[in-house]
């Protein structure tokens, strides 16, 4: 009898429009984290497409101070802050945010240590608001502090200070990376953890089943704790063992999708942090010593070794998490499925190797970086090929449950795959040559990070601020959201893509007269994506400060959900409703 | 009873055994001499040989002990005592004891584990490498450091598990690449008694080797390891069924 409550508990969660969430609680102080995490990255969103904002009116030729040159000393100060605001203060707070909930959800266990979760918080927070603070001191030397301009103030001149400035705060940032790369791992390779859902594959042929039953037992909530031994441990925490021939899959505990992605994340960022520590470290020992003579190319490529990792950190957790979130709204049971594990060990090689395809243009780099470089960024092209067609086939033939969240997580896909197609391009060392100083790559980024990470992470904070607060955002509210995000965001990156085709350069506050005509559309396309996010921050600050209802599922299933719920009840009974 | 049963009690230590004298027989000849004339042959073949030498020093005398343990043992259940026995046994219990205070000393892996990382980051200074180079008596110092280093890392591997090994294996790859990288990317000398082109023919070699451990090295080790596992549960499943 008690079995059959539980099993009906677990049945009613597919029916939740916010998506399922496994039924482990977290505890209430990662759940305040969380909620902080994602309240600091709207914050830091706002700021930075402020920014944006900034450089698309300059870029038009809106005058924001009289003197022309502090005019562009402010264009390339909130080049430099945007891109980093957006990558440390909005995407990477929010991926770590949203990292610690899913672990501890997924694993079905409390993180390995809270206070290292609020210092990577703290850590986040306070580089951040530095990396402010330089904006306004007008430290202006690209996102990636490219050196050793950053050393040698133009357009009006920053200060040494705010250059300082602006290494410590990336110092912070990348402690506050590496102590939540540490958590990760320590939850994750100590005690039990939730594994076993490779038992769930199917023998015959059919994958998915159409609908939800109760032997779902790919349901992390039905997965037992297991203690498993360290190489088999990383073994299932990379997929490698989705590569095992199937008698030997059957044994190697699969720990979820989810906790996979995670993983991958955290150990391949830690490496990627290598560089930005090094790169650092060349610039503090320069300010030091401003006779040393440092190789710049090599403070150049440890940047990028740390700066391509950063940018698949922001997607590999909420890609994981849509291996679970996606087959879940289309309503299908996934048991284990192997194509959903092997794309994650080629990512986690992969993306530190495909770093130097950022210095393609500097010559000097070594044929043999290049090649590798080369072949690497066309060989991630297979898992994340992978990752897609496997999205796809969760989603063909399915009753997809359409609302706020999973039109989110699937638009983001959708953003991810056109960027995708552009990295693609843009990967080859011959074509880099002709777009690399392009906006063609602008676009790029944009439709990766924008349209791709960015749109599943906000389709998982529609998610999931339901789960832990059990209010749901506004659906009104939401589709405005959704509807001048995807139109602002396509429209913005499509034009940076076009622009770039026709070689129009980036990082460049005078446009030629030519092009002119494209910038009151930039303009329009970004007020539109920044107005949605506006309308999203409100919705999301309503919602938090709302008194609790009570979760009343029948207000969130809408009519035609209503009808199939008693077509199915018909089927299953024989009686009409009535 | 050969000479051979008395002193090892493993076919597998012969192979070590053997290693380790081929491979002193290539430290101590004129192949070393050769590589040594590149950076990049010179770190590889130094890396390679005494760091080996080191780990397999350890296994060799393990090996050696055990056998020496197990005839000594042998001789006294079949009371068969001379004064050569005597002689072991003194000789075992005074090894054992000076064993028995090494390991007191060393207890913690993690401290053996820093030593290591020290000694080869100590060789490492441009300064010192460069003094090394010019000074035969230092050069001998710091090979009989790397073969410390190789016997250090045994003993800490041991200590501290296979989450150690995987941990040094992932972070050798990002440390190698990085360092090759910036080696491969040397504009100027940082070892003087070595050309930049060879500074970065060195670089590019590391860069290599990285990738190669990062694409084979590691996933093999771990499949393998999994594999034991997986085959042991097999094997107390079948047990168990039957």
């Amino acid at each position: 009898m008690e079995d059959d409550e539980s099993k009906t508990k677990v049945l009613n969660e597919y029916d939740h429009e916010h998506g399922p969430s496994p039924l482990y609680k977290i505890s209430k102080n990662l759940s305040d984290l969380t909620i902080m995490f994602i309240i600091s990255s709207v914050v830091f969103f706002i700021a930075a497409g402020t920014l944006a904002f900034v450089m698309r009116s300059i870029q038009s030729r809106i005058v924001f101070m009289t003197n022309p040159e502090l005019n562009m000393g402010l264009f390339y100060a909130a080049l430099t802050a945007h891109g980093q605001l957006m990558f440390f203060g909005f995407a990477c707070m929010l991926t770590v945010g949203l990292s610690y909930y899913l672990l501890s959800k997924f694993a079905k266990k409390p993180l390995y240590s809270m206070s290292m979760a609020v210092a990577s918080y703290a850590l986040l927070n306070g580089g951040s608001i530095l990396l402010i603070v330089c904006a306004l001191m007008l430290f202006g030397a690209g996102w990636y502090n490219l050196m050793p301009l950053a050393f040698h103030p133009q357009n009006g001149g920053w200060t040494m200070f705010s250059a300082t400035l602006f290494l410590v705060a990336d110092t912070c940032i990348g402690i506050g990376l590496v102590i939540f790369c540490c958590n990760v791992i320590a939850t994750v390779l100590r005690g039990r953890i939730a594994a076993g859902v490779q038992k769930s594959e199917p023998e015959g042929g059919s994958i998915f089943r159409a609908s939800a039953d109760y032997s779902d037992s790919g349901r992390i909530d039905l997965l037992p704790m297991h203690n498993l031994p360290v190489a088999t441990r990383w073994v299932s925490l990379l997929g490698i063992s989705s590569w095992f021939p199937r008698r030997y899959r059957k044994l190697v505990p699969a720990v979820s999708v989810v906790v996979v992605g995670i993983f991958v994340n955290s150990v391949a960022l830690l490496s990627g942090t290598v560089g930005l520590f090094t790169q650092l470290g060349i610039g503090y020992s320069y300010l030091i010593d401003p006779q040393s003579n440092p190789n710049w190319l090599f403070a150049k490529d440890a940047f990028w070794f740390f700066g391509h990792p950063i940018v698949y950190f922001t997607l590999f957790s909420f890609l994981g998490a849509a291996y679970y979130y996606i087959p879940k709204f289309t309503k299908k049971t996934v048991p284990y499925d192997k194509w959903a594990y092997r794309s994650w060990p080629f990512y986690f090689i992969f993306t530190v190797l495909v770093f130097s395809h950022h210095s393609y243009m500097d010559m000097p780099n070594p044929i043999i970086v290049q090649m590798i470089a080369t072949v690497a960024s066309q060989a991630i092209i297979f898992p994340s090929a992978l990752t897609v067609m496997t999205i796809m086939m969760y989603i063909l033939r399915s009753r997809i449950r359409w609302n706020i969240a999973s039109a989110f997580i699937v638009t983001g896909i959708v953003g991810w795959v056109y960027g995708g197609f552009a990295g693609a391009e843009t990967g080859w060392w011959g074509t880099d040559v002709y777009l690399h100083n392009t906006l063609n790559i602008v676009g790029h980024i944009h439709l990766v990070l924008l349209m791709g990470s960015v749109l599943l992470g906000i389709g998982l904070v529609y998610s999931v601020i339901a789960d832990l607060t059990k209010k749901k955002l506004g659906k009104t509210l939401g589709l405005i959201h959704l509807v001048t995000t995807i139109v602002g965001g396509f429209g913005l990156a499509f034009m940076f893509m076009y622009l770039g085709l026709f070689g129009v350069i980036r990082r460049e506050a005078v446009i030629p007269d030519q092009f002119m005509w494209a910038m009151p559309g930039l303009l329009f396309f970004a007020l539109t994506v920044g107005f949605g996010q506006i309308v999203f921050v409100y919705n999301l600050f309503r919602t938090l400060r709302r008194k609790q209802n009570t979760f009343e599922e029948d207000k969130f299933v809408n009519k035609q959900q209503k009808r199939e719920i008693e077509e199915q009840n018909i089927i299953h009974t024989g009686e009409t409703s009535s | 009873m050969t000479l051979a049963h008395f002193l090892f009690d493993a076919k597998t230590l012969f192979l070590l055994l053997a290693m380790l004298i081929i491979i002193m027989v290539i430290a101590n000849g004129q192949l070393l001499e050769n590589l040594e004339s590149d950076l990049g042959t010179h770190m590889i073949a130094e890396h390679a040989m005494f760091l080996s030498i080191g780990y397999i020093s350890i296994l060799a005398f393990e090996g050696i002990l055990r056998g020496l343990f197990n005839t000594a043992r042998q001789r006294s259940a079949a009371s068969y005592t001379t004064k050569h026995s005597i002689w072991i046994q003194t000789l075992l219990i005074s090894w054992t004891r000076f064993v028995r205070s090494a390991y007191i000393i060393a207890s913690n892996g993690l401290i053996l584990i820093i030593c290591a990382i020290i000694l080869v980051a100590f060789w490492h200074i441009p300064s010192i490498f460069d003094l090394s180079s010019y000074s035969q008596e230092i050069h001998l110092l710091q090979h009989f450091s790397f073969v410390m280093v190789g016997a250090l890392f045994l003993l800490s591997l041991r200590q501290l598990g296979q989450s150690l090994v995987l941990f040094l294996i992932i972070s050798s790859v990002g440390m190698m690449l990085l360092s090759g990288l910036g080696l491969a990317l040397a504009n100027e000398r940082l070892y003087l008694p070595y050309s930049v082109s060879s500074h970065n023919t060195a670089g590019e070699y590391m860069l290599a080797i990285s990738i190669a451990i990062a694409l084979i090295g590691l996933p093999g080790y771990l499949i393998r390891r999994t594999l034991f596992h997986v085959g042991k549960f097999a094997n107390n499943k079948s047990e168990l069924n039957s």
